[in-house]
């Protein structure tokens, strides 16, 4: 039974605990025309490459029901005069056929839409990836934001190097995999899943990719060193170390514009959550559209890439997990996974 | 043939007049208090001026009613009394004057009007008098007095009378030069008996009408005529003073003020903390800090610059935003002066806490229009705030314990009469609360704040005529987010100051100071470790001087500020840090300003402040400055070389005259009309990229790319006061235009950006609005309410499109109410109730993915508005007993804020918590009641 003394001291130290408060709200917004997206990449590994283009969508839509734009007509042009024009694969996707990226040549994305809107980027130079000299882990004990629970995890880490002559404008991505146990006969209601007869759904690969971009900050970066540079959280959970994790990273440098699309939608992403309430602005991107009037938001880019990969093992998570079998089809379970078993995993 | 009416003497008490001596009246008439004399004799001069117009319609007129008039004098008359030269004139010419023996009694006719007409030397005699001259035919003449002199000083006294005030008698002036009627000038000086420091916007009223305020060196100055006056001297959260007065010639009457006390038996006390609107100048209102101490605070913590944006016309982005916004202007484009010398940063902890000591302060003074041409830099307001000084005679202690800071000043005398000593401080220990702190914003939660303030001054009289001053001001402050990242900022102030009063009519002060702000934002984890600083130093010299000339009251002064600012210095602060050395260039810049200014009653209705102030900046090297191809536009892909300037090199420069005009114009006693109208140059501007000011903006000084913002701005208002002053009003429309404003690009960054002018525009902004405000500010019940419609607009080419769009902290409509009700001497019941128009945001309009990021698309502007801001807090008040010679006084504040729990909006933001959706949240800085409980404490 709690005394007045008690009381009182929950009223007075209690009450803040209650005082910032967050809530959905539903925003009333202008209707418009959803402009068209293009996200085209050259590289100089084995192709194809590939151009996409789709719509935006309304903001409480959801992106991944992405809407893909067919019927274009995209060409891709290097600074020596070859040209390799697309093909459409369906669903808004646009794949070279002859074109191998090189480094040093510089490539421009041009095209008509549907509805005849034309479009270009601007000249894209491939520029060396430098050295991904090392991938490393540390564990770490991090609040989630959303429970506001400590996790425990690793973060993932990288050492590079370049040559004198980079302009240190780096972009790195994450491709995270693990072998992801179930045991779907645990499902028993509404009824028993098929696929748990000879354990057809009870191992997956799922993937995990980086939610924000990674790109570096010229204004604080070394001369010809980038390190430490803070690539992903994966958090330790029977999921994720039921075998080992596998990190990939991949490293490119890329031109001006297209770092400053991926370095100010970093911002964006970050700041739409901040207390200083900064001003949301557009991305620009580097490609454009020809007709005026017409809505285009674009980025295409030509970068070489190196790519790194380490296996975390299980045994490298410091405490024993507990051991809790996963109900349900492997496949559901997490978003994205499949029982088909990638060619690196080794 | 003359009338002699009696003698009155006048009393605290109208029912103790009597009469002396025979003639109109009767010296039986009883002292009875049924009979109010003065009301008979009144009604006896109507009825002789009826009575005289009546012989006029009567006689017959049989020459010019000029024929008197025209007599021309032979030379006799020089050196004669006027009443012996009138009977002999009578006697000569065989006319009739009419008058009472005791108004021409003073007059001698002091010089030879031979060959001048009897009218032409009465004109002479009598210029400036209350008495006139009215014709009866051509053989009379009648001496009249304009009794309303008489009668307004008559219903001072009744109404001092009503409020059980003392009534003190004075004489000003030779009584050998007393001439009736005659206009005289008085002045003087009104000084705080606690401290002996002048005392700024008191109100002078003679007779219970039309008066005037003291100016900032405590003085005032009427023109009345000679005669029997009654004087009341105001001010707010001092004892008011009622002199009957004896005016014999011009002169001076100094008075000395003490702080009201709440005496035992009074119950009514005006809680205004707004100080006589009617008759302040133009744009100028004088703040009480006791009231707002007693108002509602967060967390108990009395917040000055918080009850600064309850005014009409002021206003904030939000809760947890620093600074405050005047008539649509950016927080940069108010003038802070502590002790005049400028403040970068005015609140504590991301703007929760102002970074005033309210214990500290002695008096403010807010200018949001018709800014005097002493003060420049800043176009949308000043707020000029003056610390207390230690007591001449004793020691005294205040102080207040909060939840989450206290305070304690303490002020005493050094050598009594001589030099005494001011010291304060105030402190947070607010982190428990944040460690309580439940929040699912990651940004608050396991966060750290600390900040302290503190101030010292120093005041050694060297003479009745010269005091030296020396005053110093820290404010500190910690916050650390995150558990990794720390912000620390500090504003410090010291000042010496002498103020000399070389004559009654000249007077002047020096100040010579140094100002220094400064940041540092730090990053702990050694990998990445980082210190970033910002800094600026201000060494500063002012001189201001005042001078009475008749009926001009002179100023004059000039000012020069030295700045150095540190833009951005960024070190790594470990071995391993990832982070290299960057060091933006310093600049280096010199404000300096010239003024003149004229305070002159024009009429007696009407009043002219005039002002001309002439700024100069300029921009010093040692300095790079690019060089961008043109006629490209200024980006960053356009740079094509740079041009370097030595060490002291004027780089840019800048400068022109900014005119001042503040005019009232009195309609009658209860009423007047103010214009004002200013002309200001601003050389420095606060760059920031958000909506609310963070740790990290910095200022920039005007150069090569960044124009001095320019703003003129005009209002035009109504004021009126009621029943006496009970309740005042007025409504005020004000138009302002800001030329070459800034304004960031899309997706600009500020720090440590070595081209920052390829991420800043320049443009225009507009702001008007109507200010409507009505208070009572005697009675149990004292209120005020305001309402305020305006407007603030920008229109900057390259954002928007180029289209008009609002500012940040644009809000239509904006009503505040705040009430005190006394309960009794020692209890009442405080409140305040806030509406405001949701301030603009930008939304995005779609969403995309782009290699797999969810990304949004944001249209035009500021082109939705969070929800309304509304809000109501209470408080009550218990003071300690208010015996006079009590050693101990306290008083406890017991406030709620946000009574019904209103979940006011701070601002948008936008997650994705659900795969492949964006959802919308909005932040509510305090989204519950707040109860907290605060004791201040005196002895």
């Amino acid at each position: 039974m709690m005394n007045k003394k008690s009381i009182a001291q929950l009223l007075i130290l209690g009450f803040p605990l209650w005082l910032g408060c967050v809530d959905k709200v539903n925003l009333s917004l202008p209707s418009g025309k959803l402009p068209f997206i293009i996200e085209g990449f050259v590289s100089d590994q084995a192709g194809p490459d590939t151009v996409k283009i789709s719509k935006a969508f309304p903001v409480d839509g959801n992106y991944y029901s992405r809407v893909g734009v067919d019927g274009a007509n995209l060409t891709i042009t290097d600074d020596a005069g070859n040209t390799d024009g697309l093909t459409g694969i369906g669903k808004g996707f646009y794949v070279t056929n002859t074109l191998v990226g090189t480094i040093g040549r510089t490539y421009t994305l041009r095209g008509t839409l549907p509805g005849g809107i034309g479009i270009e980027s601007t000249a894209e130079r491939m520029a060396p990836a430098g050295n991904l000299d090392s991938i490393y882990y540390e564990y770490t004990e991090t609040e989630n934001t959303n429970t506001g629970v400590l996790e425990p995890g690793f973060n993932v880490y990288v050492n590079s190097t370049f040559d004198p002559s980079s302009s240190l404008r780096i972009r790195w991505k994450f491709y995270g995999t693990y072998k992801l146990v179930t045991d779907p006969s645990l499902i028993q209601t509404p009824r028993p899943l098929a696929c748990a007869e000879r354990c057809q759904c009870c191992v997956c690969f799922a993937s995990e990719f980086e939610t924000t971009p990674i790109v570096s900050d010229t204004r604080t970066a070394g001369s010809t060193s980038i390190n430490r540079t803070f690539i992903h959280f994966i958090p330790i959970s029977n999921y994720t170390f039921n075998d080992r994790y596998r990190v990939e990273v991949t490293q490119m440098e890329i031109s001006q514009p297209v770092y400053d699309f991926y370095f100010d939608l970093k911002r964006q992403i970050i700041n739409a959550a901040s207390l200083f309430q900064p001003p949301f602005f557009e991305l620009n991107g580097n490609v454009r559209a020809l007709n005026s009037g017409a809505n285009v938001i674009g980025v295409f880019s030509a970068a070489a890439l190196i790519k790194k990969y380490i296996y975390i093992k299980k045994s490298a998570v410091p405490f024993e997990l507990v051991s809790e079998a996963i109900a349900g089809d492997c496949r559901s379970v997490v978003e994205n996974s499949t029982t088909t078993v990638p060619p690196f995993w080794n | 043939m003359d009338l002699n009416l009696f003698k009155d003497h006048e009393a605290a008490s109208p029912e103790m007049w009597y009469t002396t001596e025979p003639g109109f009246g009767s010296r039986d008439f009883p002292d009875a208090p049924i009979f109010n004399f003065a009301i008979f004799k009144e009604i006896c001069c109507c009825l002789f001026r009826i009575l005289t117009i009546l012989l006029i319609l009567l006689a017959e007129c049989t020459a010019s009613a000029q024929g008197l008039l025209e007599i021309r004098m032979d030379g006799s008359e020089q050196d004669k009394r006027l009443v012996q030269f009138l009977q002999e004139f009578e006697r000569k010419h065989a006319v009739q004057f009419f008058f009472l023996d005791e108004w021409l009694a003073p007059y001698t006719i002091e010089g030879s009007y031979q060959g001048q007409t009897l009218g032409d030397m009465l004109t002479d005699l009598l210029r400036e008098s209350d008495l006139s001259v009215v014709t009866i035919h051509d053989r009379a003449l009648a001496f009249v007095k304009d009794p309303t002199v008489e009668i307004n000083r008559r219903q001072a006294i009744q109404v001092a009378a009503r409020k059980d005030q003392a009534v003190e008698t004075a004489t000003v002036g030779n009584p050998d030069l007393f001439r009736p009627g005659k206009l005289v000038t008085l002045s003087g000086r009104l000084i705080n008996e606690e401290d002996q420091t002048p005392i700024t916007g008191a109100t002078v009223v003679p007779n219970g009408h039309q008066g005037t305020t003291t100016d900032r060196e405590g003085r005032y100055e009427l023109r009345l005529p000679s005669g029997r006056h009654v004087l009341t001297f105001t001010f707010i959260g001092f004892k008011e003073r009622t002199i009957d007065l004896t005016l014999y010639d011009g002169g001076s009457l100094n008075l000395i003020m003490q702080e009201a006390p709440t005496l035992l038996e009074e119950v009514v006390i005006s809680s205004q903390s707004i100080n006589e609107l009617t008759m302040s100048r133009p744009g100028q209102l004088q703040l009480s800090v006791g009231a707002m101490k007693k108002q509602p605070a967060l967390m108990g913590e009395a917040d000055l610059v918080r009850q600064l944006q309850s005014l009409p016309g002021v206003n904030t982005v939000g809760e947890a935003a620093a600074g405050f916004n005047v008539r649509g202007g950016s927080i940069d484009q108010n003038l802070v002066l502590y002790d005049g010398l400028p403040l970068f940063n005015t609140s504590h902890a991301l703007g929760f806490f102002s970074a005033f000591n309210s214990e500290a302060v002695q008096e403010l003074s807010f200018y949001r229009g018709g800014i005097p041409a002493e003060y420049g830099g800043r176009v949308s307001s000043v707020l000029d705030i003056r610390s207390k000084s230690g007591d001449m005679e004793k020691w005294k202690v205040n102080g207040g314990i909060g939840l989450v800071s206290a305070n304690l000043m303490v002020r005493g005398p050094i050598k009594k009469n001589k030099t005494t000593i001011a010291v304060g401080g105030r402190g947070t220990y607010a982190n428990w609360y944040l460690d309580l702190l439940k929040n699912t914003y990651k940004d608050l939660s396991n966060s750290q704040v600390g900040f302290y303030d503190t101030e010292v001054r120093v005041d050694h009289l060297i003479s009745e005529k010269s005091r030296l001053s020396f005053s110093y001001y820290r404010s500190y402050d910690k916050l650390r987010v995150r558990g990794d990242t720390s912000f620390q900022w500090v504003n410090q102030l010291a000042s010496v100051r002498l103020d000399q009063i070389f004559s009654p009519r000249f007077n002047g002060s020096v100040l010579l100071g140094i100002g220094d702000y400064n940041y540092t934002v730090t990053d702990q984890v050694p990998a990445h470790g980082f210190d970033l600083n910002y800094k600026t130093t201000y060494p500063s010299l002012k001189a201001d001087f005042s001078y009475t000339m008749g009926k001009h009251r002179l100023g004059f002064g000039i000012q020069s500020t030295y700045y150095g600012f540190q833009p951005g210095k960024l070190k790594p602060t470990s071995d391993i840090s990832s982070v290299r050395n960057v060091s933006m260039d310093a600049q280096q810049a010199l404000e300096s300003g010239v003024y003149v200014s004229d305070s002159y009653p024009l009429t007696q209705k009407l009043n002219l402040d005039l002002g001309l102030r002439l700024s100069s900046f300029v921009n010093l090297g040692p300095a790079t400055v690019n060089v961008y191809n043109p006629p490209s536009p200024v980006q960053k892909g356009n740079l094509v070389d740079s041009v370097k300037y030595g060490s002291g090199e004027a780089v840019a420069s800048f400068g022109g005259l900014e005119p001042r005009a503040a005019i009232r114009y009195a309609l009658n006693e209860q009423s007047s009309i103010k214009v004002s109208y200013h002309h200001i140059y601003q050389y420095l501007h606060l760059i920031s990229n958000s909506a609310a000011v963070t740790p990290v903006d910095i200022w920039q000084p005007s150069n090569t790319f960044f124009k001095p913002q320019v703003s003129d701005q005009i209002s035009l208002g109504y004021f009126r006061d009621f029943k006496q002053k009970t309740y005042e009003a007025y409504a005020e429309a004000f138009y302002k235009q800001i030329n070459h404003v800034l304004d960031f690009k899309d997706g600009a960054q500020l720090i440590l950006n070595d081209q920052l002018e390829a991420d800043l525009l320049q443009g225009k902004g507009e702001a008007y609005g109507v200010e409507t405000y009505i208070s009572k500010s005697q009675g149990r019940l004292t209120w005020a309410l305001s309402y305020t419609y305006s407007r603030s607009l920008r229109t900057i080419p390259g954002i928007n499109g180029g289209e008009t769009y609002a500012s940040n902290f644009d809000q239509p409509h904006m009503l505040n109410l705040s009430w005190n009700y006394r309960f009794s001497k020692r209890w009442s019941f405080t409140g305040n109730f806030a509406y405001r128009t949701g301030r603009p945001v930008t939304v995005p309009s779609f969403g995309y993915t782009m290699d797999g990021y969810g990304a949004a698309y944001f249209s035009g502007r500021n082109q939705l508005r969070i929800p309304d801001y509304h809000r109501l807090d209470i408080a009550f008040v218990i003071e300690g007993s208010h015996k006079l010679k009590k050693p101990w006084t306290g008083s406890w504040i017991i406030s709620f804020l946000n009574v019904y729990a209103r979940r006011n909006a701070y601002s948008f933001f936008f997650v994705s918590d659900t795969p492949g959706q964006i959802k919308t949240y909005q932040l509510s800085i305090i989204g519950t009641i707040i109860p907290s409980v605060t004791y201040s404490f005196k002895f």
